[in-house]
């Protein structure tokens, strides 16, 4: 209980592997069966950021591509965003800054990183790296792989030293 | 006018210049002014999110303040109407919550009250001063709390753990996540507004209660039946650490909920809590005193409710018994108090009280009883019934027997039959006729008799001779012992045919033969008479009529 307890909420179009990035990174403890009952599954990890223990409890939730009263009320608190996309469609691109507009709404500034995942099926990418690189100007973005789990503790990490920072 | 002009700048320049620029500032003021209104609340907006928020807090609280108690006292009703949406369901929770308690210790009061366990905890309860529904709680639920978290508010972060010892590690952040995410799942599901949450939920032997605060709530996991009294602890220790919270926010001070929760969750003083106001026990001899008081007064009551068990089964039986007698009620009222039935004939109720040996008020209702006993009483009383008869009544038929005057015979014996319980009468009676009948029955024996002669004769053998004189006589004794006065007057008959003379010679003698016999048996010869025309026809015989005087 001595180290930064923060919440970060993942968000994303359906299918864009948010629970999967999350299993690479976190220990379940929850079944994924919350996700398409209760809509959110929470789990936690404890990174060290500076020599400082933080615990990310991570919730995860139900791929929308959009909020509604239910997830706004999970996100009510968040210290930090995890926005996800699916690299093969485009779409999920548009509907998680659609994500992170209506957040934003409720949520002060609060730390968000991007993630572009799938980079195993990098080959079938419809998001461009140009696209990419006009992200990356605005918000910290990464390329990753639930497969491979590249990138996966990078992102995770970057979100967390943006969270002790704005401590 | 030019060298004026000049004349009044060179005079006055300087204080013109100074009046402009005043006047300058005057317009700029007023127009900050008039602005002010439409920037304030962007003002307001940017010093709140800046580093001038505590210092704008610290400014605007009196004036707030002020503004609020003002308010309260010149439009009290706006302020009800402001905070009725808020109160009302605080309101309606805290009577939700307090009745919901009520029913819990009232439930577990009432099942343990009529049981010998009951019994037992209530003189526990008696004795030690310790409330009863304590003493039922300590005694029956066994309960322990496996985790308590203390989570915050909107976001779900926990701000404080406690697990029991001998559990395994688990997640506490992500429980503490997903209990803040199913809390918000429920309000979603059933539609509540914001005040509401999820309160408590049951699996198996595991109790899962959350107690919700403005800015943390208090989650704790209960194995087995936690006591209303833990309930209301944790409640109460979650309203100290937002009290806390409060003072350190408004004294600017920092608050660590880590800390002030590990200081108020003392779950080892929750869990004895029902046993702080537990006072000393009493001296044990008072108890016991009482005890022996109490079994003395249970054994008199007792042996007061075998008396009175007595006098009613003697009561009961003796009215039962009682010919006549048929019992209304006997109820228990500062003494007996019976309510009867009674035959007029029957036993009067004044021996009542000595024969039952109990003190009995007797409220008596007269009736006619069919009972044989009671028939009999009615019928020799309503007979006369003379001594030397018997009456008897079997299932309502009447026997009479023994030996009765005729005159008592021919004025009771029709009435018998007509008695109340009288079926059929029976009559085995010897009617015997009294002397003035047998004086009368022999007077018309005589009368009708007379003295017979042979045709033609005036002899009269010795058996009949004997025979009229013993009738006589025996009608002079019943006479003399009535007291009756006889006269008889005797006439002779003749035959058919023979002489005039012949008959009335025969008619003469035999009538004095009847008068000399007359006078032999005892009749005085002065009250006899003659009758020489006597109209019945011719026959062989004397004969008498008699008059009584």
């Amino acid at each position: 209980m001595s180290e930064l307890a923060r919440k970060i909420c993942l968000m994303g179009d359906f299918g864009v592997g948010k629970s999967s990035l999350v299993a690479r990174f976190v220990r379940n403890t929850f079944s994924e069966k919350y996700l398409t009952t209760v809509g959110v599954k929470v789990d936690s990890k404890e990174v060290t950021v500076d020599r400082r223990n933080v615990k990310l409890v991570v919730w995860d939730l139900a791929g929308k591509a959009e909020l509604d009263s239910l997830n706004k009320s999970y996100i009510r608190g968040a210290h930090g965003l995890m926005l996800v996309v699916d690299g093969t469609r485009e779409a999920s691109l548009r509907a998680a800054l659609y994500l992170w507009m209506q957040s934003q709404k409720q949520l002060a500034q609060v730390p968000v990183v991007m993630l572009i995942n799938k980079l195993d099926l990098i080959d079938k990418w419809e998001v461009s790296s140009a696209d990419i690189v006009r992200l990356s100007e605005s918000v910290p973005t990464f390329r990753t792989s639930a497969l491979s789990g590249e990138g996966v503790e990078a992102a995770f990490a970057a979100l967390a030293k943006r969270l002790v920072e704005s401590v | 006018m030019s060298a004026y002009r000049q004349l009044r700048d060179l005079l006055l320049g300087e204080e013109q210049r100074e009046l402009q620029r005043q006047q300058a500032q005057i317009a700029a003021l007023r127009a900050t002014q008039d602005n002010l209104a439409s920037q304030l609340p962007a003002l307001i907006e940017t010093a709140q999110s800046g580093p001038q928020k505590a210092a704008l807090q610290r400014a605007l609280s009196p004036a707030v303040a002020a503004a609020l108690d003002d308010s309260v006292r010149r439009a009290p009703q706006s302020i009800v109407d402001a905070l009725f949406p808020i109160i009302g369901p605080a309101i309606r929770k805290a009577i939700a919550e307090a009745l919901r308690s009520f029913v819990v210790d009232l439930n577990r009061a009432m099942e343990m009250s009529f049981t010998p366990r009951g019994l037992k905890w209530r003189i526990e309860s008696w004795r030690t001063g310790v409330p009863f529904a304590q003493v039922v709680m300590r005694r029956t639920l066994n309960y322990s709390i496996d985790h308590l978290f203390l989570i915050e508010q909107d976001g779900g972060i926990l701000l404080y753990r406690y697990s029991a010892p001998e559990l395994a590690d688990l997640d506490a952040d992500a429980i503490a996540g997903m209990l803040t995410a199913i809390g918000d799942f429920v309000r979603d599901s059933v539609q509540s507004d914001h005040r509401d949450s999820l309160g408590s939920a049951t699996i198996g032997e595991h109790v899962l209660i959350v107690k919700e605060g403005p800015r943390a709530n208090l989650a704790a996991f209960v194995r087995g039946v936690p006591p209303q009294a833990l309930l209301d602890r944790l409640a109460q220790k979650l309203e100290d650490l937002h009290r806390a919270h409060g003072a350190a926010s408004s004294a600017g001070a920092p608050f660590d909920w880590q800390i002030e929760a590990a200081r108020q969750l003392d779950v080892t003083a929750a869990l004895s809590a029902s046993a702080e106001t537990a006072r000393s026990p009493l001296p044990r001899w008072p108890f016991f005193v009482l005890f022996l008081l109490l079994a003395a007064g249970v054994a008199a009551l007792a042996w007061s409710t075998l008396r009175e068990q007595e006098d009613r089964r003697r009561i009961e039986a003796l009215v039962g018994l009682e010919p006549g007698w048929q019992m209304l009620s006997l109820r228990r009222d500062d003494g007996w108090r019976l309510r009867l039935l009674r035959d007029p004939d029957s036993r009067s109720t004044s021996d009542l009280e000595q024969r039952t040996g109990a003190e009995v008020k007797v409220e008596e209702s007269p009736f006619l009883s069919l009972d044989d006993v009671s028939v009999a009483t009615r019928a020799k009383r309503a007979l006369a019934l003379p001594e030397d008869v018997h009456l008897a009544v079997v299932d309502g038929t009447m026997t009479l027997s023994g030996r009765v005057e005729n005159a008592w015979a021919e004025r009771y014996l029709p009435l018998a039959a007509t008695l109340a319980g009288v079926r059929r009468v029976v009559n085995e009676l010897q009617i015997e006729l009294s002397d003035f009948e047998k004086l009368m029955q022999l007077k018309r024996q005589l009368e009708r008799g007379g003295l017979s002669f042979p045709r033609g004769g005036v002899e009269v053998d010795a058996n009949t001779r004997a025979k009229l004189s013993a009738d006589v006589a025996e009608l002079l004794r019943l006479a003399a012992k009535l007291d009756i006065a006889l006269t008889a007057t005797v006439a002779g008959r003749s035959d058919e045919g023979g002489s005039v003379a012949r008959n009335l010679r025969l008619r003469a003698e035999r009538a004095k033969i009847l008068h000399d016999l007359l006078v032999e048996s005892g009749m005085s010869a002065d009250r006899i008479l003659y009758n020489a025309d006597d109209p019945r026809p011719a026959a062989p015989f004397a004969n008498m009529r008699w008059e009584i005087q």
